[in-house]
């Protein structure tokens, strides 16, 4: 399929996405004017969290030359969400030494960003970069999974801790479980930069990823400077990762599936595949958002009142889990595992 | 012009992979290293690429190879893998256009003469009609002569094969080692990692024997492939009758 037509395809389903979106709650497209511009913020989250994941999807698969990773899966989301957490919970604390006009959302993607880069940090030392079969998959996949580990536990502690200070412990909860309700203009003009950044960037270093495809060994031979390609790959996906965290908090499998749909229609090429991903991670969202929104959760369970909307965390879960499973056992079959 | 290595060590660990190598591949010409399994012969073509750390100083056309970038380097020496690691389902064509990046680095665009170079590197080693398949799918000789495409569209003016005709049958094989010929017949300098003598014999101007991660014997093939050689080396000896058979000293 040509590259433009699969982009004008993925560019209609998000637009469909956004209007769907902005018509789904009460009221529909008759709903008030502040209503509408709620539903357009949280639209825009949902769509920028959902196009930074794909693409940072898209370089970790490139940069692993492994099909099964994805910054959910090996711990960099992980370790955004708890950067994110430490930033909020610094921020309370220093809530009367710092200036007024700095906002927790304005402090909240450097922590996702430190957080994201010390996990992809983590994974590269102890996991190394070639997994391209064998005991490289399990390699990545299980210090991931330590990764994601550790890190959820700290998360726990933390949140354990902030159980004094009822609101602080409730934002810590929530950013924790995704979702992009409550955000703001703030998130937004804060994540656009760094998301049209980063997906430029993983545009731009395509051919060095589908070099890296072949390893380590004959891209260099072929003149890439592999260690800073490295690091440069590495600095962008953190980048990303944290800035789909910092609007939408920790949401799994997007950077997973996405790339995987994608594929048997763009080809593996990474300048074809990352815009292909940037317009469809931001669909997926968006969809899983309003899923999120559609389900009726308002009423009251075993005695206990609802939350009013599944997490969006939990809706890219139910849908990514089964996916990942799947893929895992093809894996199996077709020997790469 | 001319690749020159003096002085190559590679150590792994405590153990000497080669120990103070000195090797001169002269442009025009080419030059196969030989020698038994564990040699260090694939050793010294990732010593000359930079993709180990050694000892020593290698040159080529008067350049000092450690001090140039990766990008630099792979525009002087091209280099052809026993195997590739590319597992992922990407097109010959592209397979064969990375070896433009050399010349455009990370964020260039393919231009009109890299694609023309990459359509004359196919047809050189005859793999035009397997362009538009996926590089995974295809046959092990097939993958080895597009990887031997690859290396051409570097344009390098050096370069290096590491045992290509291992996964080639004779037909292909004897139309490789022709190329090889070919292109040092256009002024480049070839180094070819070779296991079957013979072929060695054929090809190469000049043969360099590896026994033990150094330099048995080094000059013309009739110099090189004699009975004292081929029994350090190899634990074999000629059989009489002219023809490069052999017979196993430690059976006989």
């Amino acid at each position: 399929m040509r590259p433009a037509f699969v982009l004008l395809i993925l560019a209609s389903i998000l637009a469909v996405s956004v209007a769907v979106s902005l018509a789904t709650g009460s009221g529909g497209w008759g709903a008030e004017r502040i209503l509408l511009d709620l539903r357009l913020m949280r639209t825009a989250c949902a769509g920028l969290a959902g196009a930074a994941l794909a693409v940072a999807g898209v370089m970790v698969q490139g940069l692993f030359r492994n099909p099964l990773a994805s910054p959910d899966v090996i711990g960099t989301t992980a370790g955004a969400t708890l950067g994110g957490q430490l930033a909020l919970v610094a921020h309370a604390a220093l809530v009367g030494v710092l200036p007024l006009w700095l906002a927790p959302e304005l402090v909240l993607p450097l922590g996702c960003l430190i957080g994201a880069a010390a996990a992809l940090s983590v994974l590269l030392a102890a996991a190394g970069r070639g997994g391209g079969g064998g005991g490289g998959i399990v390699a990545v996949l299980l210090t991931g999974f330590v990764i994601t580990a550790m890190v959820g536990a700290l998360s726990g502690l933390l949140t354990s801790l902030a159980a004094g200070r009822w609101e602080l412990a409730r934002a810590l909860t929530g950013f924790g479980m995704g979702g992009v309700d409550g955000k703001g203009i703030g998130h937004i003009a804060l994540a656009v930069p760094l998301v049209l950044a980063g997906i430029g960037a993983a545009w731009a270093w395509g051919r060095t990823c589908d070099l890296l495809l072949a390893g380590e060994e004959e891209a260099a031979a072929l003149g890439v400077d592999t260690g800073r390609a490295r690091r440069w790959l590495l600095a962008w996906t953190a980048l990303l990762a944290a800035a789909a965290v910092a609007v939408g908090g920790a949401l799994s499998f997007v950077g997973l599936i996405v790339p995987h749909a994608l594929r048997p229609f763009t080809g593996v090429e990474h300048r074809r595949l990352v815009p292909a991903a940037a317009l469809g991670g931001a669909a997926l969202l968006i969809l899983c958002d309003v899923v999120a929104r559609a389900v009726p959760l308002g009423a009251t369970w075993f005695g206990i009142p609802g939350p009013g909307e599944l997490p969006l965390g939990v809706v890219t879960g139910l849908i990514g889990g089964p996916v990942f499973l799947m893929l895992l056992i093809r894996a199996r079959r077709e020997g790469t595992l | 012009m001319s690749l020159l290595i003096d002085q190559l060590t590679v150590r792994r660990g405590n153990c000497s992979v080669l120990a103070e190598v000195s090797l001169t591949a002269l442009t025009g010409q080419v030059t196969a290293l030989v020698g038994p399994n564990g040699a260090g012969k694939s050793t010294l073509l990732k010593a000359v690429l930079g993709l180990l750390p050694s000892q020593g100083r290698i040159s080529f056309a008067g350049q000092d190879l450690a001090v140039l970038s990766a990008q630099a380097r792979a525009r002087l020496i091209a280099y052809v893998p026993q195997r590739s690691q590319l597992v992922a389902a990407l097109p010959v064509r592209a397979v064969v256009a990375a070896a433009r990046y050399a010349h455009h680095g990370w964020l260039g665009m393919p231009r009109p003469i890299d694609r023309a170079v990459v359509e004359e590197a196919l047809s050189q080693v005859d793999a035009l009609h397997l362009a538009g398949r996926t590089f995974s799918t295809l046959s092990a000789g097939e993958q080895q002569r597009v990887l031997v495409a690859r290396a051409l569209a570097t344009d390098a003016p050096c370069v290096l094969m590491d045992e290509p005709t291992a996964a080639l049958d004779v037909g292909h094989a004897l139309g490789l080692l022709d190329l090889t010929r070919r292109l040092a017949a256009t002024g480049r300098c070839v180094v070819v990692v070779l296991h079957q003598l013979d072929e060695a014999r054929r090809t190469a101007n000049r043969i360099a024997m590896l026994h033990r991660g150094r330099i048995l014997a080094d000059g013309p093939p009739d110099q090189v492939l004699v009975e004292a050689h081929l029994a350090t080396a190899f634990h074999v000896a000629p059989v009489p009758g002219g023809a490069l058979g052999f017979r196993s000293l430690e059976q006989s």
